[in-house]
């Protein structure tokens, strides 16, 4: 029914957990691009513009926070959506990435794939209901 | 001393006053004696009615030489206990050089403050070692002690120390102290405290051991299962989407049976996620690295809250849970952390109690002093065993009877309830009877402690 199709960013080195986090989000309607680094999370983000970045913290060759600050210097990426999405949940990076605007943090094991599909599409609603319609 | 003691009587048998005394007595029984007494008593009548001067010189003699010989003992006896005392004080040196050897090796220091005879009052040298303090001729005095301790534990420190003098009996906790060099150093303190009828101190004494070591192993450790769970939590997620992903129909549609398997892999998979969890939390407040937000909220919402997670598990077992809640005014507190301790005491009640039980939670002020909200959870289950009940808050231990009815528990719910309690500010306490059930009585401040400390360092 929806005419425009969202795209996601999944950055995240466990390809067991983006396969299948990846394959659900296409079910449910959406565009996967897929990063097993920072450094590929970057040039991804930076390249496609995505709607959403679901970013893991712990990646190989640029960390997850480096690559957000790295995003938030763009002037594209100082206005992305980025969701973390990590088990590592520590006070010194929580306190981080709200420093970042990052608008959710969600621990893997404690979420379903269903509470993360429904927390991308809170934020593009939330995004569309916003600015576009202004200018 | 012995000897001294002999010497004295001997002197004071011959002295002339009890030997006239004698004298007179031995006249006056003269007919009670038998021949021998006789023969003696006319000896001496000889000297005393007609006292001619030889026998008075010999008489003389003797008390001269008795009174010499009495002197060389005395003299030699005297030069011995000397002897002996400097080899006893020898050997006291050398038992207190071995003591301070043993407490050096053993890093432990003893102390003793005497408030009544201040004299009494002794700290051996590692004492000083481990308090961070120069040696000195007198024993240093509380506030000295507690100038020395580290800055981040010295508040508590002060409490611990103030709290141990006004309560008699055993105490134990631990800080650390801060060497003039620098060096940091965690210590544990064990003593005992002695008040005085009016309730004044007397005296505290007891040993101060060095834990730098076991703290530092018991932090690696914490570490070590942090990072463990956190691993443990990737595959158990790549599993639990999986599981989600074959029943949502991302393979195709699912046959009964297959569903029925995957239902029970996902199953196995959560309580694995749950005790996981379980581990990081305990290793997150152990190391102190709990996201700690103070926030103002409703307790009672809260304790409903968990209430009605509970209640399909205990409807399902036909026991009742019933929330009296009384006057709960708003607190000030970490609302995670809140939570577990609702989450873990009102889910073993539920879990532990048998069909047709029940479980009852209170909450309320008690009373006009509104520093501290009282909660008691109690439940008519299967309580824990009067010998294990000392155990109840140990990390890991968990009741026979309870691993004998739900053999896959973890064994942290009740120490992290404890852990965060006491964190708090607060305290926890229970009683219990085999067979019939087991009542937690908790106290959490209105405002909980370290709370704001947490958030204020986080900031910097």
């Amino acid at each position: 029914m929806d005419q425009k199709t969202y795209t996601v960013l999944l950055v995240e080195d466990e390809t067991s957990v983006s396969g299948v986090l990846g394959s659900a989000l296409e079910r449910a309607g959406y565009t996967v691009l897929t990063a097993t680094d920072g450094e590929e999370g970057l040039r991804l983000a930076l390249l496609k513009h995505p709607d959403v970045i679901l970013a893991d913290l712990v990646l190989p060759r640029m960390g997850g926070l480096d690559m957000i600050r790295s995003i938030r210097k763009d002037s594209w990426g100082v206005n992305a959506e980025i969701i973390i999405l990590t088990n590592v949940l520590d006070v010194a990076a929580l306190g981080e990435a709200m420093n970042q605007n990052t608008f959710f943090y969600m621990i893997k094991g404690d979420s379903s794939m269903g509470d993360i599909i429904a927390r991308i599409r809170s934020r593009i609603d939330a995004r569309e209901a916003r600015p576009t319609s202004s200018p | 001393m012995l000897h001294v003691f002999h010497v004295r009587i001997i002197h004071r048998g011959f002295s002339s006053q009890s030997l006239t005394r004698s004298a007179d007595w031995y006249n006056g029984n003269v007919n009670t004696l038998g021949t021998e007494g006789t023969a003696v008593m006319g000896t001496t009548s000889v000297f005393f009615n007609f006292g001619p001067s030889f026998p008075l010189f010999l008489f003389a003699a003797i008390i001269l030489i008795a009174v010499g010989i009495g002197a060389y003992v005395v003299v030699t006896t005297r030069a011995r206990v000397e002897k002996r005392a400097a080899f006893l004080l020898g050997e006291i040196d050398a038992v207190t050089a071995k003591l301070n050897e043993a407490e050096r090796i053993g890093k432990f220091g003893s102390f003793t403050w005497n408030f009544e005879h201040v004299t009494m009052s002794f700290w051996s040298e590692e004492m000083y070692v481990l308090s961070g303090l120069v040696p000195r001729k007198s024993v240093p005095s509380i506030d000295t002690l507690i100038a020395a301790i580290h800055e981040d534990d010295r508040e508590g420190a002060r409490v611990a120390w103030e709290d141990a003098q006004k309560k008699p009996g055993a105490f134990s906790f631990g800080y650390r102290t801060r060497a003039p060099n620098g060096e940091i150093r965690h210590v544990r303190i064990d003593g005992v405290a002695t008040l005085r009828a009016d309730k004044r101190p007397y005296s505290v004494q007891g040993v101060v051991h060095d834990v730098t070591r076991e703290v530092e192993v018991d932090t690696a450790k914490s570490e070590f299962v942090s990072l463990a769970s956190h691993q443990l939590k990737t595959p158990l997620t790549a599993v639990r989407w999986h599981c989600e992903g074959l029943l949502a129909g991302a393979a195709g549609p699912l046959m009964p049976d297959q569903t029925k398997y995957v239902l029970a892999i996902q199953e196995a998979n959560q309580r694995m996620i749950t005790m996981v969890n379980d581990l990081l939390n305990v290793s997150r407040i152990e190391l102190n690295t709990f996201s700690q937000k103070p926030e103002e909220f409703d307790l009672r919402a809260l304790a409903e809250s968990v209430i009605a997670e509970q209640a399909p598990v205990a409807q399902e077992k036909r026991v009742s849970i019933q929330f009296s809640p009384s006057d709960v005014p708003h607190i000030v507190a970490d609302k995670t952390m809140a939570r577990m301790i609702f989450q873990n005491l009102i889910s073993n009640a539920v879990k532990y109690t048998g069909s047709g039980g029940s479980v009852v939670c209170e909450m309320g002020t008690a009373g006009a002093r509104q520093e501290s909200v009282f909660v008691r959870v109690a439940d008519t289950g299967i309580g824990i065993p009067k010998g294990e009940q000392g155990r109840v808050f140990e990390k890991l231990h968990r009741a026979s009877n309870a691993e004998a009815l739900v053999p896959d528990g973890t064994g942290l719910g009740l120490y992290v309830v404890k852990m965060i309690v006491e964190h708090a500010g607060g305290g926890i306490t229970f009683e219990s009877t085999e067979g019939k059930g087991t009542t937690f009585y908790v106290s959490l401040p209105l405002h909980w402690k370290n709370t704001e400390e947490s958030t204020s360092s986080r900031g910097t």
